[in-house]
């Protein structure tokens, strides 16, 4: 567990040399660093050492295959690990699908730059985060098991996939920034309660109480 | 085909055979026979086509009664051997009633003049009558066979019709189509490369204040341009006025006529490929080579030895390339290539097909007279001539084989017309005419005038079916030449007291012959003129169509642009805006995604918003301005309109970007969102344009916070 000064350790699992070195370079300038311990171009690197001890698994969807490696994500979901998925894909099916598996976020190839590396330090923490295009897909899901949302946390996921600026929902609901976090992660958390239980899921939902985001009572 | 011809058949046949009918038997009784055939020929030719029920009914009367006489005006023997006049007046009237008459009338008639002719036969030799049966018998079958024919050729003829019916239909309305896409296109290309690169120019802020001058009233010129060029135009001169002092223009010997469709596509192709030249291929001169002929297609090599590219490299969205070179060629049926590497200078090979590969279409109805008179050679030789060849003891092995040759040509023409082979018959013919020489050496004089001998009208009968639609020279020259083998050699050896009844006779065989060979020519003569007419009402057709829907269609457009880009343009124009003032800018580089969006409507892709939001953010990427794309929902579908309303707010506000942005597209169940947040310095608002409250149905709301304007527009959807 990443606990004191030095930062989280992460394995990449992406099968497109320019799509790591990218990682690569934006862990090393971020602050805690992140420390890229283990590289593959399949999943495989996630199991061995080094990567078997990462704390957080950065991993693409569409390993040199037709369909996306759901089964390889339920897999590392089960086994407790936390795993950011950052794919090309950004169809709302696909984007559910992972977080329902146990993924702890999803960030589309367009988010990284901005949001890759704080979605690492807050998955190592076992902290919600939620990109826009994952707020999109939330506030689009129409499927029967979707979670019971406020009107308010609905306007802000959409507010906040329209914008990409807290600031600026903030602006718009008359609210602090703050609070727009705090909607944002209840809803990632009421996401963590619904479908099949995994691990990963328990551990956010765990800190989150502890946290006092979210009441037993409320999910 | 006119109906008097059969008529006028039977008289050429007729009267001839008249003629010759004294010579062979003098005497009162035949001059008088003969001389009433001859003028009732006359009446027939001058009334037939008022009242051809009555001139038949008489027809069929006058050769029952010389079918009577016949004792008094021929001899038993050339009854018989059908060298007589009788058989001659029978037989082309049992043929030529038919086409006039409806079933049990014609059959009643033949049957009248075939007993006729077997009473006459028994009156000249009662004990002897039995021996004019089998003749009797072929001129009754002979009666149905031209029925079926007959039945045959009015049937292809209406199937004929009908087909280039719907055939002229459906190539109206293809040829509209593809007229339309190809002046729709036509009309976007003209407006890529005139106001929307000038626009874009503008919104860059690159060029000088007297070049927009210039470019925006050319551009105002093309936008204006409805009309429809002259019919046809010469490359020539219109290459050489494109190239002006900008090209080296090498011409070709001779003129290089082309339609105006064609001469628009080159010369806006060529004009386009030396923009792209002076624009990147870094200050050399091109060459513009014009060669070919009408017949073989134009070619246009448009050659610069600049800095080159890589054709790979090129970004799928630019549209340059593409839509005015390549779409512009492919529209008028011509190809465009593009080679280039970096270093080696860039050639465009523009080419326009020729007019060699054009072809009349084949005669149909000729397929149908075809089949009949196969089908009647078959008869007659199978059914008619074996039976008695075989039963007479005369054939040698020699005459068999000839017999079989024949047999041989008239499979071998059975396979042509199954296959269609087009070639022409050669191998066939000779096989004719060497089982002609044969039948003449070896059979007996005797036996070669007359119904004995089969080769004579077998022959004629199979170089018809073979001929048949090359036309009247092939078909004289071969009928010469088998009338030359098979009859001179009998003429001399026979000697002139025989020389009544071959000719009798030959004009029984050649008459039917000629007949259905002149019936041929005719339909041909017809056929190609109707097809004619067909095509040149097919062109006037589509010619309006196009023209009537395309000017509709120029006018629509250029009154959507008249509101937009045309106020702008003409401002330029006239010096009144100014192309460096930041407001005029960020107003033309609207205008230019608004243009580069009309482009994107064009195309059919699945999902037209993204895809035009794309074009829409591809102008602004030429300005150096990212542009992220995110959507959330499901798939809708959003007419042309409806879509703009959504567009049109994303390209004001992109206009006036100057950093990185994003659009995302909300589709919920009863509304559409798109929303745009963009770096818009404050100070440089942005401008709606001139249509700010006719963005149909979408609600727009927007707000600034820093630097960073947020834009919404929605358009709410009935619930199905």
């Amino acid at each position: 567990m990443a606990g004191g000064d030095a930062g989280p350790t992460i394995a990449v699992i992406d099968d497109h040399p320019a799509i790591v070195a990218g990682v690569r370079a934006w862990c090393a300038a971020s602050c805690p660093s992140i420390d890229v311990v283990a590289v593959g171009a399949n999943v495989s690197a996630a199991w061995t050492h080094p990567g078997a001890d990462a704390d957080v698994v950065v991993m693409d969807l569409m390993l040199d295959e037709a369909a996306p490696a759901m089964g390889d994500l339920r897999r590392l979901a089960d086994a407790g690990r936390r795993v950011v998925v950052y794919s090309m894909r950004t169809d709302d099916r696909t984007v559910l699908s992972s977080l329902e598996i146990g993924a702890y976020t999803y960030l589309t190839k367009a988010e990284g730059e901005q949001h890759l590396v704080a979605a690492i330090h807050a998955a190592a923490a076992d902290l919600p985060y939620t990109a826009p295009n994952l707020a999109g897909s939330m506030y689009a899901d129409s499927r029967k098991c979707r979670p019971r949302l406020t009107p308010r946390e609905q306007n802000a996921l959409m507010l906040w996939f329209r914008c990409e600026s807290k600031e600026m929902v903030a602006d718009r609901m008359g609210v602090s920034a703050s609070t727009v976090n705090t909607y944002l992660d209840r809803v990632r958390i009421k996401y963590a309660n619904v479908g099949r239980a995994a691990a990963t899921k328990t551990a956010l939902l765990a800190r989150a109480m502890q946290d006092g985001l979210i009441s037993l009572d409320e999910l | 085909m006119g109906r008097w011809y059969p008529a006028a058949w039977r008289c050429a046949v007729i009267v001839p055979s008249a003629v010759l009918a004294p010579l062979a038997v003098p005497g009162p009784a035949t001059v008088v026979a003969a001389v009433v055939v001859i003028c009732w020929s006359g009446v027939e030719l001058t009334f037939f086509r008022h009242r051809p029920e009555k001139v038949l009914a008489v027809d069929v009367a006058l050769v029952v009664a010389v079918c009577l006489t016949a004792p008094l005006t021929s001899s038993f023997e050339a009854l018989v051997d059908a060298t007589s006049w009788v058989v001659v007046v029978a037989s082309i009237t049992i043929v030529c009633c038919q086409p006039y008459t409806r079933m049990v009338a014609g059959t009643v008639a033949a049957a009248c003049m075939t007993s006729a002719f077997v009473l006459g036969g028994w009156f000249a030799e009662p004990q002897r009558a039995v021996e004019t049966v089998p003749l009797a018998c072929w001129l009754f079958a002979e009666g149905l066979l031209c029925r079926w024919l007959y039945w045959l050729l009015r049937r292809g003829a209406r199937i004929a019709d009908d087909l280039t019916e719907e055939m002229s239909a459906r190539r109206t309305e293809a040829s509209a189509a593809a007229a339309l896409r190809a002046g729709r296109r036509e009309h976007l290309a003209a407006l890529h490369d005139t106001a929307a690169a000038t626009l874009l120019m503008v919104g860059l802020g690159v060029p000088s204040r007297t070049w927009v001058r210039r470019q925006a009233a050319r551009d105002l010129r093309v936008l204006r341009g409805v009309d429809v060029a002259d019919p046809s135009a010469d490359l020539r001169t219109l290459l050489a006025e494109v190239c002006g002092d900008v090209a080296v223009f090498v011409p070709p010997d001779g003129g290089a006529p082309v339609n105006s469709g064609q001469a628009e596509a080159v010369t806006g192709a060529t004009a386009e490929a030396l923009a792209n030249v002076a624009r990147h291929a870094g200050g050399v001169t091109a060459r513009v080579t014009l060669t070919g002929c009408a017949r073989s297609g134009f070619t246009v090599r448009i050659e610069d030895h600049g800095k080159g590219f890589d054709p790979g490299a090129v970004h799928e969205q630019k549209r340059g390339v593409s839509e005015s070179i390549i779409g512009r060629m492919a529209a008028v049926g011509g190809t465009a290539t593009i080679q280039s590497a970096v270093g080696h200078g860039t050639t465009v090979t523009l080419r326009l097909p020729g007019t060699a590969g054009e072809r009349v279409e084949a005669p149909r109805m000729v397929t149908g007279l075809r089949h009949a008179v196969l089908g009647l050679s078959a008869a007659g030789l199978f059914g008619v001539y074996l039976p008695p060849l075989l039963l007479s003891g005369r054939p040698s092995v020699t005459e068999m084989a000839a017999f079989a040759l024949m047999a041989a040509a008239l499979g071998a023409a059975a396979v042509r017309i199954w296959r269609g082979h087009r070639g022409f018959p050669w191998l066939s013919l000779l096989v004719v005419l060497i089982a002609d020489v044969i039948v003449v050496v070896v059979v007996p004089t005797s036996a070669l005038i007359g119904h004995s001998n089969w080769a004579y009208p077998a022959g004629g009968m199979l170089g018809v079916v073979l001929l048949i639609d090359r036309g009247l020279p092939p078909l004289t020259g071969f009928l010469v030449l088998h009338n030359v083998v098979s009859l001179v050699p009998v003429f001399v050896d026979g000697g002139p007291e025989r020389a009544v009844a071959l000719g009798t006779w030959a004009i029984i065989v050649m008459g039917l012959e000629i007949g259905i060979a002149g019936i041929a020519i005719a339909l041909l003569g017809v056929r190609a003129r109707a097809a004619a007419a067909v095509a040149e009402q097919d062109r006037l057709r589509t010619r309006e169509v196009v023209h009537t829907q395309l000017a509709a269609d120029r006018r629509a457009r250029y009154a959507e642009l008249a509101e937009t880009v045309v106020p702008l343009l003409g401002g330029l124009a006239a010096n009144r805006l100014d192309p460096s003032a930041p407001a005029v800018r960020q107003a033309c580089a609207r205008e230019a995604g608004r243009l580069r969006r009309l482009f994107a409507e064009a195309d059919d892709v699945a999902e037209p918003l993204l895809h035009e939001l794309r074009a829409c953010a591809d102008v602004a990427a030429r300005r150096g301005i990212g542009v992220s794309l995110a959507v959330c929902g499901t798939s809708f579908e959003l007419s042309a309109q409806e879509r703009r309303a959504l567009t049109d707010p994303v390209l004001a506000v992109l206009a006036a970007a100057t950093g990185d942005s994003r659009i995302a597209v909300t589709v919920m169940a009863d509304s559409v969102t798109v929303s745009v947040v963009a770096e818009v310095p404050p100070g440089a608002e942005f401008v709606m344009g001139s249509r700010d409250e006719g963005w149909g149905a979408a609600r727009l709301g927007w707000r600034r916070r820093g630097s960073s304007v947020w834009l919404e527009a929605t358009l709410d959807r009935p619930s199905p």
